[in-house]
């Protein structure tokens, strides 16, 4: 399996552990896992550099997001203070972190495990136009939620950090504004995550989640109805383009959702539907694109279709409707 | 066309050591997550009661804030099947 549903999960009641991986100095570096892929090791976690903390420049097999919780870190020559959001392509140099006096992290490993490879120079593979540097508190807008639409209540904000052109996967600030308040049944056909960073709200499946609360939630699961009594900010991602599915069924299930999903494409998108439900279009690894004719090796359009290479190379059967496709 | 993602060397045994053992924490930490979610269902039936009595009066958002208000007769009831109370999966 990808990762579970982990849903709520109140990070603050866990102890940090000491980060001893290879790359990691195990001294001043620490880490909670939020949530982890059992299959591929992608994880988010929160991490602690203690005061004193420094690392050579160097670089990950993973795309890295990090998020900048308190304190602040040096990269490089750039000082990144709480609300700093880095998008680090995987084999992007990532210049040294000198930490004086401690901070906190979300950090996300997108494709694999944590890991860190000592270079001053970008893997030659690199896609380092991807790189991010942005302060999201200051440097970032507010933009309503209509941003998606259907769209969430006014009330609830969203500032976009990070945009995958490919899967429409985003990293973002969001608020919810004192009594906010959004009266439906949410669902969506990409996983979404959420680390609360200050305030609290409720769902009516998950009850408060407060600061320091998290979920990752996979596609279709429902979610809401919504109150804020005092506000929140939150850090949020999805893997994949956010649809907002809204009902007021609170016991449908997963397969539900996916059928209801699927029905509105049938609707909405007739030639579509038939085209890719038709036997001789089941294109299990994607049909072809003029427009971005190498899609099929994007990591994170691999990752969203459980297409990863294991360190065992087990054989996965897919089932495309009502076709087994059989890879390595 | 290749990645860096496709040139990450095989996992050391210590790496595979600490996935190991993170991966039996996080089974842990979801069936506390599942038994929690269970333990509340008492309180998630008042707050179900609740919100079919607001989208009966106030309405369900259907996009942004706009509303429209459920009739009695649509209002759903709970399925007789063992996962309807599940909100965990």
């Amino acid at each position: 399996m990808a990762r579970p549903h982990i849903e709520p999960f109140v990070e603050l009641n866990e102890s940090y552990k000491n980060f001893s991986l290879p790359g990691f100095t195990p001294s001043g570096s620490h880490f909670k896992v939020l949530s982890l892929d059992t299959d591929v090791g992608a994880c988010t976690l929160k991490m602690r550099f203690d005061g004193g903390y420094k690392r050579k420049p160097g670089m990950s097999y993973s795309d890295v997001e990090i998020l900048v919780l308190n304190g602040a870190l040096k990269v490089g020559e750039q000082y990144c203070v709480e609300g700093h959001y880095l998008f680090v392509p995987a084999g992007y140099a990532l210049g040294a972190l000198d930490v004086p006096q401690g901070c906190e992290l979300l950090v996300m490993y997108n494709d694999s495990e944590p890991s860190f490879l000592e270079s001053d120079t970008h893997h030659p593979l690199c896609l380092k136009e991807g790189f991010v540097t942005v302060n999201g508190y200051e440097d970032a807008p507010w933009a309503p939620g209509n941003l998606v639409n259907p769209s969430v209540a006014a009330g609830c904000m969203i500032k976009v950090l990070h945009y995958d052109v490919l899967t429409e996967a985003i990293s973002f600030l969001y608020c919810m504004t004192p009594q906010f308040m959004q009266d439906n049944i949410s669902y969506h056909d990409c996983a979404e995550e959420s680390y609360h960073i200050w305030g609290e709200s409720w769902m009516l499946q998950f009850g408060n989640l407060p600061t320091g609360g998290y979920f990752w939630r996979p596609p279709y699961i429902n979610h809401g109805s919504f109150r804020s009594k005092l506000g929140t900010i939150a850090f949020g991602r999805t893997d994949s383009k956010l649809h907002n599915y809204f009902h007021f069924n609170p016991w449908s299930n997963p397969d539900e959702n996916k059928l209801r999903a699927a029905a509105q494409l049938y609707r909405q998108r007739p030639q579509l539907y038939q085209w890719a439900a038709s036997d001789g279009h089941n294109h299990p690894h994607g049909p072809g694109d003029f427009e971005n004719p190498h899609y099929h090796d994007d990591p994170q359009v691999k990752h969203i279709h459980g297409q990863h290479d294991h360190p065992h190379h087990h054989h996965h059967h897919h089932h495309h409707g009502g076709h087994d496709h059989e890879h390595d | 066309m290749k990645r860096v993602q496709d040139e990450k060397p095989e996992r050391s045994d210590e790496v595979k050591a600490w996935l190991d053992a993170e991966i039996v924490a996080q089974k842990a930490r979801y069936d506390g997550i599942v038994e929690e979610m269970e333990g509340i269902q008492e309180q998630r039936n008042g707050w179900i009661a609740n919100f079919l009595k607001i989208i009966q009066n106030k309405g369900y958002n259907t996009n942004g804030d706009m509303r429209r208000a459920i009739r009695k007769e649509e209002v759903p009831t709970r399925p007789d099947r063992a996962d309807a109370d599940k909100v965990v999966w």
